[in-house]
């Protein structure tokens, strides 16, 4: 086999590395691209033609919030940094360390804990009411890392909102991980406004204790490469998950979203939900997969993706997968895709309404049913004004 | 089966037992001529020279050996199985008396009666129902009235072509068939006496290229069949081809090529045995279907090779690329399979649909016990305008073993008003098997339609509770949900076949429950 000719993007990865296994991971495989199953419709390598030297510290004013969220703690990342730090709610309390040696496999994600500024660890030990709002703004054309850990005691919640932010081109590349012991619950309510020019990667590694729930809302714009990547390790019994992903895709956007959930223990109830549009010559992946354990009876394990396509030139490319060893489980998985139902349009242009106006009630409707799970009324009206809003605009999501 | 519950009547537990095992797990005492064992060009020149191939279809040969050299063996299937080392195997086996008989008296006893074992009578005289290969059991249809026979009591005719290790060694009804226009006969004979044909078909659906087994198949490929279907022509009878490996240590690389020219149509049966060994065995087949101008083939699988032993000893690896090209408008395939032999199975019959209003249609059964592992499904390929194609899979799993459906359907920007339906159901019986399902979706035009469902389960209780309640034993009862969660795809069968398949369902699984 001939060695792997790197592009100049990795030679740089490289010298930034320690030695290890992941500097030599990234010296034999190279960053993910169309040939590693997983990132066969997202090439990472292709995307990261041009080489991202480490970012500089951000400059200038921060931009003005784009939600706003009312009853938060706000922490800011600016290009990777954490910036400013408040007061935290009761309960919560933050840690910073220098960046870990990796033992990922997973490049992306091993990137974030070698490269990152700071490793920043939150813990959460009781039900917290304050929502936490995490702004992670990226600019410039440098790559930006960022490791955050979550560790949640037993017994206790959180609600995270965050919102991932690029100006310019850079290369945003995130790892969270979250540990939620017995009986707790975490909710994240995620947006990603579009960003043209941005490369993006996020990681989210979760892990599960028995009874603990965990509910994550994402609405994504896309970029010229958007990857959100979820991966779920259930391993005590009784678990809740939830996923809800809706996607608004125009332009050339890419918007990439990919989970793992693999249940270990008895009786996980979840539901996975992902729709979403695409129009102009924007193109959305979505890779599911529920992985059921042997023994991991009564699991009850549902994932739909839907998306609707507006334009020739948009695609939408879907993996939903089961790796299933239990008997006794219900699972299944649905993938439909297709155009506006022009009866639908038809009826509802002879009622009066103009194709604009149809479309962005159909859409509305459509997307509607991924901000159900949002309880918290306030922001989820926030969010689904950040859609109304996108459709307005027409063609400028 | 370790445990069995009480209440079952001893004797369904020994007949389950019995059932266990493989029924056509004899082999024949044949002398036979094998080329020296392992893979190189001389092996290559041999096959070619034994087959007295001219000289195109040897270098053709060479190339593919060339390109495979330089492939590596897929690994992404979900499938585990010891490193595969092609030099120790042996390429080509052929019965000592000759390779193919001037008629059907020539053929050697021991052959004809190890296909009558096989339920596969090869004179003509005797054909009766044609392929019954894949039958639970040869002699009990011939004791219960056949459903199938016409109301005159004229039984339907299949013609045979019978490939026994690396040679056909009979092909029936040739001469009936001739006089309809078609051409039926093994491929190599093919070459001999179609080199036009086979030189303009041969490789275009599935290049030389296309994956590792597929060159493999092209560099060594040893016997199939060849059907040309004229313009316009209803072939008067079911075709079929039975594939036997009968020497150990022989891999069978058979090749299949059909063509249907416009407005023709075709009914295809396949069926394949092997006997029982220890050592695993390498069956790497390449099928090519051509499809012209609404023109039909409908190609049906029952995939019976030897599994390997309750512990998973032994069986066979059967890698297999099957493609259909609709190459021309108006034109349909359609695969209907039952898998439920061999230890390994990599096998993705696909469709091309390159024809406006082209249709392509899989319908699959797959049945796994003890240590099985099968990796199947389609691909669709939607290039044309208002192209359909249906994707029925049911997988069952039992034992020990490991199923995955894996599909592609993917549209393309031209495809406009493409449509797609796709149901994927699994069934897992018993706690230590696993089922899984992969598909991917691909599509870049917005009209087009596509659905796609998949649900895995168990069999319902209380499905289960009512037939027995209603006096059938336990396995009766599984029996009897299963045929019911197959029929999709059983009816899609022709009835040759559809009896067969229906008793294979329930002999695969007896002794999975427990």
């Amino acid at each position: 086999m001939t060695a792997l000719k790197l592009t100049k993007t990795e030679q740089g990865l490289l010298a930034a590395l320690p030695d290890g296994a992941l500097a030599q991971a990234l010296q034999t495989k190279g960053l993910p691209n169309r040939r590693v199953e997983g990132w066969r419709w997202s090439d990472l390598r292709t995307a990261l033609r041009e080489e991202k030297p480490l970012a500089k510290t951000f400059d200038g004013a921060l931009p003005t919030e784009i939600l706003s969220v009312s009853d938060a703690t706000t922490l800011i990342f600016a290009n990777g940094v954490l910036q400013t730090l408040g007061d935290l709610p009761d309960g919560v309390t933050l840690e910073q360390a220098g960046p870990t040696a990796s033992g990922e496999t997973n490049l992306p994600a091993g990137l974030a804990q070698s490269l990152a500024d700071k490793k920043i660890t939150l813990s959460i030990t009781k039900p917290v009411k304050e929502k936490i709002y995490l702004r992670f703004i990226a600019k410039g054309s440098g790559a930006i890392n960022t490791h955050l850990v979550v560790k949640l005691s037993q017994g206790a919640s959180a609600h995270f909102v965050e919102s991932y932010e690029s100006a310019d081109n850079p290369f945003v590349n995130g790892l969270a991980t979250f540990d939620l012991a017995q009986e707790s619950h975490l909710t994240r309510s995620i947006l990603q406004p579009s960003a043209p020019e941005a490369i993006m990667v996020q990681n989210s590694f979760v892990k599960m204790a028995a009874r603990a729930r965990y509910d994550q809302t994402l609405i994504g714009f896309g970029g010229a490469y958007t990857r959100f990547e979820t991966r779920i390790d259930g391993q005590g019994d009784d678990l809740t998950i939830n996923l809800a992903t809706a996607y608004l895709l125009s332009g050339k956007n890419h918007f990439d979203s990919t989970s793992e959930i693999r249940h270990h223990g008895l009786a996980a109830n979840t539901e996975q939900l992902t729709k979403g549009i695409v129009r102009d010559q924007a193109r959305a992946v979505f890779q599911g997969k529920f992985y059921v354990a042997r023994g991991a009876q009564k699991t009850v394990a549902n994932m739909q993706h839907k998306a609707l396509m507006l334009s020739e030139q948009s695609e939408v490319d879907a993996k939903p997968e089961l790796e299933i060893y239990a008997d006794d489980v219900e699972c299944a998985h649905g993938n439909s895709v297709g155009a506006l139902d022009p009866a639908l349009i038809f009826y509802m242009r002879q009622r009066g309404l103009s194709e604009e106006q149809v479309r962005t009630m159909l859409i509305g409707a459509f997307l509607g049913e991924v901000l159900q799970q949002i309880s918290d009324e306030t922001l989820r009206n926030a969010l689904n004004d950040k859609i109304a809003n996108a459709m307005e605009a027409g063609h400028e999501f | 089966m370790t445990d069995v519950k009480q209440g079952i009547a001893k004797e369904t537990v020994e007949t389950a037992k019995a059932l266990e095992t493989y029924k056509y797990g004899f082999s024949t005492d044949i002398e036979s001529v094998k080329a020296p064992k392992g893979l190189n060009e001389d092996i290559i020149r041999y096959i070619s020279a034994k087959k007295e191939e001219p000289q195109w279809m040897l270098d053709w040969r060479l190339e593919a050996f060339q390109r495979w050299q330089t492939m590596s063996e897929p690994r992404w299937a979900h499938l585990t199985y010891p490193e595969i080392d092609y030099q120790d195997a042996y390429y080509y086996a052929e019965p000592k008396s000759g390779a193919k008989y001037a008629s059907i008296d020539d053929v050697p006893e021991e052959i004809l009666q190890d296909f009558e074992k096989l339920g596969i009578p090869l004179r003509e005289a005797e054909v009766l129902l044609g392929v019954k290969g894949a039958a639970a059991s040869a002699a009990e249809a011939r004791t219960n009235p056949d459903p199938n026979s016409t109301p005159n009591g004229e039984k339907p005719k299949v013609a045979v072509d019978a490939v026994f290790d690396s040679v056909s060694v009979a092909t029936t009804f040739q001469a009936e068939l001739k006089k309809a226009g078609v051409i039926f006969m093994s491929i190599s004979e093919a070459i001999r006496e179609h080199p036009e044909l086979v030189k303009k078909y041969l490789g275009s659906v599935v290049p030389v290229s296309d994956n590792f087994f597929a060159t493999l198949n092209s560099a060594v490929f040893s016997d199939g069949t060849f059907v040309y279907v004229p313009a316009g022509v209803r072939c008067p009878m079911e075709l079929s081809t039975y594939f036997r490996i009968n020497e150990a240590n022989t891999g069978q690389f058979e090749r299949t090529l059909i063509i249907a020219e416009k407005g023709s149509y075709v009914s295809y049966l396949e069926g394949c045995t092997a006997p029982m060994r220890d050592e695993n065995q390498l069956h790497a087949a390449v099928v090519e279907l051509v499809i012209l101008e609404g023109a039909e083939i409908k190609y049906s699988t029952v995939q019976n090779w030897y599994p390997g032993d309750k512990d998973g000893v032994g069986g066979i690896y059967n890698f297999v690329t099957k493609r259909a090209d609709c190459r021309e408008k108006n034109a349909k395939v359609s695969w209907t399979q039952v898998e439920t032999g061999s230890a390994v199975t990599w096998k993705y019959p696909s469709c091309i649909l390159r024809g406006d209003n082209s249709v392509g249609e899989f319908y699959s059964i797959a049945i796994t016990n003890n240590h099985q592992q099968a990796d199947t499904g389609t691909k669709m390929i939607h290039l044309g305008k208002n192209t359909k194609s249906r994707i029925i899979s049911k997988g069952i799993s039992a034992g020990k073993s490991d199923q995955t459906y894996r599909g592609l359907v993917s549209i393309h920007r031209k495809a406009d008003g493409a449509r797609n339906f796709t149901q994927c159901d699994s069934l897992l019986i018993g706690g230590d098997c696993g089922a899984h399902t992969v598909p991917y979706v691909e599509t870049k035009n917005p009209s087009a339609i596509l659905e796609h469902e998949a649900t895995t389960s168990k069999l319902s209780e209380e499905q289960l509770f009512y037939c027995q309640q209603r006096g059938l034993g336990e396995e009766e009862a599984v029996a009897l949900l299963v045929n019911g969660f197959c029929r999709d795809v059983l009816q899609e069968l022709p009835m040759e076949f559809a009896v067969e398949a229906q008793k294979l369902v329930q002999v695969s699984l007896e002794g999975s429950v427990g």
